[in-house]
Parts: structure tokens; C-alpha cells; sequence
């Protein structure tokens, strides 16, 4: 087995328990979380024409608020999926076990670990409001593209999730490669 | 020291060993957006025009697979168009129970990295394994709403969704890293 291979295994053998971990926390701290990306897509939003706004309500769905000053109305759309939150915002439990489990010391995994937390954060922020933008953009709720917004917060999350990690973690895993490529580069440069 | 001057002594002493930092971050960025680019771009296409085609066409046959799957297993699973019907449960398939949104996922980053055409298309094999481990998500996600009803939406939108994307990156690492094996084999 070669040590890429090693690596690799040592890699999916610790993902399992990093990802036990993550998944039993992820539900109790999910509530603050949501509180905390809604209050930073709300302040984004507000400098935004038309100002919309999106709040949690008690039955667990998600509120839309755009508010048109020229019609001088609020309209409201809701978006109606029961586990919108438990579905928008796992990522932070994927992108933790898959950093936590980076087959390097501890410490550097705790590094990645909080970096990967911040970026996650931003990028849901990111997402969010790109979701309750397009829709007070769109304001159309039965057209297609109204409908399918809400894409952007479960697959769409998930592939900046993915790119996040790539982003935090090449350098563990793809030296051999860039040396390759790099020889390459250098003969077409260098050669007399 | 900086990259100028590391660059200077290196035109000025030829023999001297390449740094091979040089360009990485270029290297990296690319890569990075290329794959931003390419998941934008396939997300978008499916947004605007692939909900009467290609998703119809994936949410039917998931049902069909799954049906025949929870059939040989014994649970009596038959398909209508996206609906599936068994002794154990009955749903609708929708795009997100499809290996279309992890096969996007993939497809980006082995486009994204720097590899042969050859290469790239070989590593199309990784599309069958997560339709294969997508039924197994299906599968199991019935007999869980049969035994374990309370666990069904930790399984299904935390714990599966997540157990794709990791597969997903591991068939990518798989195939990342095979491309560099040959390197290694040779410096061994």
C-alpha cells in the first residue's frame, strides 16, 4: 500500500468518529448558529433595495420579509420545509468531522477546524441571503425560479462546503502532484 | 527569503534544486476556481432547465432502482413514476434523494483538477459507486422509518446527506491521489 493510500484510510478511519461527534452536536448548537447567521444576513440585507428580511418562526420554517416602499406593503413568503434548518445548515457537521480528520497533529487540526467553522459561517451568511434576495428580487412565488431558490441552501451549500475543504486541506494532500506539475512548468521555462 | 529574489538565484545558479513552492498558490487558485466555476455552471443549467429533464429522468429511475432493491429485500417495493410503495414506507423521490447533486459535486473536481482528458474520463468510473451507495441511502433510510421512526430525519438530512458528500470526496481523493502514484512509485 503506498503511503497515498495510508493516508487516505487513515483519513476515513478517523472521519467516522469525528463525524459521530459532530452529528450528536450539531442539533444543540443548530438554534444559536441559526440565530447567529440570520442576524448576519439580516444587517447584509437591510443595505439592500428592495430590504427584505428572514426570520425563524415557532413552528420551525423560515419567514421572508420583503418590504416595498413604492407599494407601500410587506410581502411575506414562508418557506414551508419542516427541517429547513436541520437541512440548510449540516454542512458545519460534514466540514468539521472532514477537517478533524485530516491526517495531521492535533493542533494543526484544530486550526483548520476553527477556520473551516469561519468560512462556513460566511459562506451560509453568503447563501442565505443570496436565497431571500433572489426571492425579493424574483417576487413572483409561483414562478420556477422563485421556487427553485431555495437550491441554493442545501446542494448548492454543499459544493462551497466541499471547496471550502479543498481550500483549507490541499497542501496535506496533493505535494507529490504539484511537483509534478511544477517540473513541467519549469522545463518549458528554463530549458536553454 | 521572497519569491523575486529566490527566482534570481535560481536563473543564477541553474544546478541548483527547483523550489517547487513556486507557482503552488497559482496552481491551487485555479484549481479552486475552476471548481467554483464548474459547480456554478452545472448547478445553473439544472436550475433553470433541468427540472423537466434531467431531474424527471433521475427522480424515476432512483424510484424504479429503489423499488426493485426493497423488492429483492423483500419488503414488496413497486414505483409509479417518482412514488415508491413498499411493506415498510412509501415516498416521493425528489432531485435531493438523487446521486445528481453528489455526481455534480465530483464531476467539478475532477474538472477542476489538472489532469489528461483520459484521466478525467476514467475517473467518471467514481458516478456508478455513488448511485450504488445513493440506493443503499434509500434502502436504508426505509427500514429506519420502519424501526427507528424518531431517528429518521437525524439519518436522512444530517447523517446521509453528509455520508455522500464524504464518499464523494473520498472517490476523489482516491482518484487525485492515484495520479500521483506513479511519481511515487519511481522516487521509491
Amino acid at each position: 500500500m503506498t503511503a497515498e493510500r495510508r493516508r487516505i484510510l487513515r483519513f476515513a478511519l478517523a472521519f467516522l468518529p469525528a463525524f459521530v461527534a459532530a452529528a450528536c452536536l450539531y442539533p444543540l448548537i443548530l438554534p444559536a448558529y441559526q440565530r447567529g447567521v440570520f442576524a448576519a444576513v439580516n444587517t447584509l440585507l437591510s443595505s439592500l433595495n428592495p430590504v427584505s428580511e428572514i426570520r425563524a418562526v415557532p413552528a420551525g420554517q423560515w419567514q421572508v420579509l420583503v418590504h416595498r416602499a413604492e407599494a407601500a406593503r410587506v410581502a411575506t413568503y414562508t418557506l414551508k420545509s419542516d427541517n429547513l434548518a436541520l437541512l440548510s445548515f449540516f454542512q458545519l457537521a460534514m466540514l468539521s468531522a472532514l477537517l478533524l480528520a485530516t491526517p495531521v497533529r492535533v493542533r494543526e487540526r484544530l486550526r483548520l477546524w476553527v477556520s473551516g467553522i469561519g468560512l462556513m459561517f460566511g459562506l451560509h451568511v453568503l447563501c442565505v441571503a443570496g436565497c431571500v434576495y433572489g426571492m425579493a428580487l424574483v417576487d413572483n412565488p409561483k414562478g420556477l425560479i422563485f421556487k427553485s431558490l431555495p437550491i441554493i441552501l442545501g446542494p448548492f451549500a454543499s459544493g462551497l462546503a466541499v471547496a471550502a475543504w479543498g481550500l483549507l486541506t490541499w497542501k496535506y494532500w496533493l505535494t507529490p502532484l504539484e511537483l509534478v506539475a511544477n517540473s513541467h512548468v519549469r522545463v518549458g521555462r528554463h530549458t536553454p | 527569503m521572497g519569491k523575486r529574489s529566490r527566482r534570481k538565484s535560481e536563473l543564477e545558479s541553474p544546478s541548483a534544486k527547483p523550489d517547487p513552492t513556486i507557482g503552488r498558490g497559482k496552481l491551487v487558485a485555479k484549481t479552486v476556481l475552476l471548481f467554483a466555476s464548474t459547480y456554478g455552471a452545472l448547478m445553473t443549467v439544472d436550475f433553470l432547465w433541468g427540472a423537466e429533464t434531467v431531474e424527471r429522468h433521475m427522480n424515476n429511475w432512483t424510484a424504479s432502482t429503489a423499488a426493485w432493491a426493497l423488492f429483492l429485500l423483500g419488503a414488496h417495493g413497486r414505483a409509479d413514476a417518482n412514488v415508491v410503495q413498499s411493506s415498510l414506507t412509501t415516498f416521493n423521490v425528489i432531485s435531493e434523494c438523487t446521486a445528481l447533486y453528489p455526481a455534480v459535486i465530483f464531476v467539478s473536481a475532477v474538472v477542476a483538477f489538472p489532469a489528461s482528458l483520459a484521466q478525467k474520463l476514467w475517473a467518471m468510473l467514481g458516478i456508478p459507486i455513488l448511485v450504488i451507495v445513493n440506493l443503499i441511502r434509500i434502502v436504508s433510510l426505509c427500514f429506519i422509518n420502519r424501526w427507528f421512526p424518531s431517528a429518521l430525519d437525524t439519518a436522512h438530512f444530517v447523517v446521509w446527506q453528509s455520508l455522500m458528500v464524504f464518499v464523494t470526496v473520498l472517490l476523489w481523493l482516491l482518484w487525485a491521489t492515484r495520479l500521483a502514484s506513479p511519481h511515487d512509485r519511481r522516487t521509491a
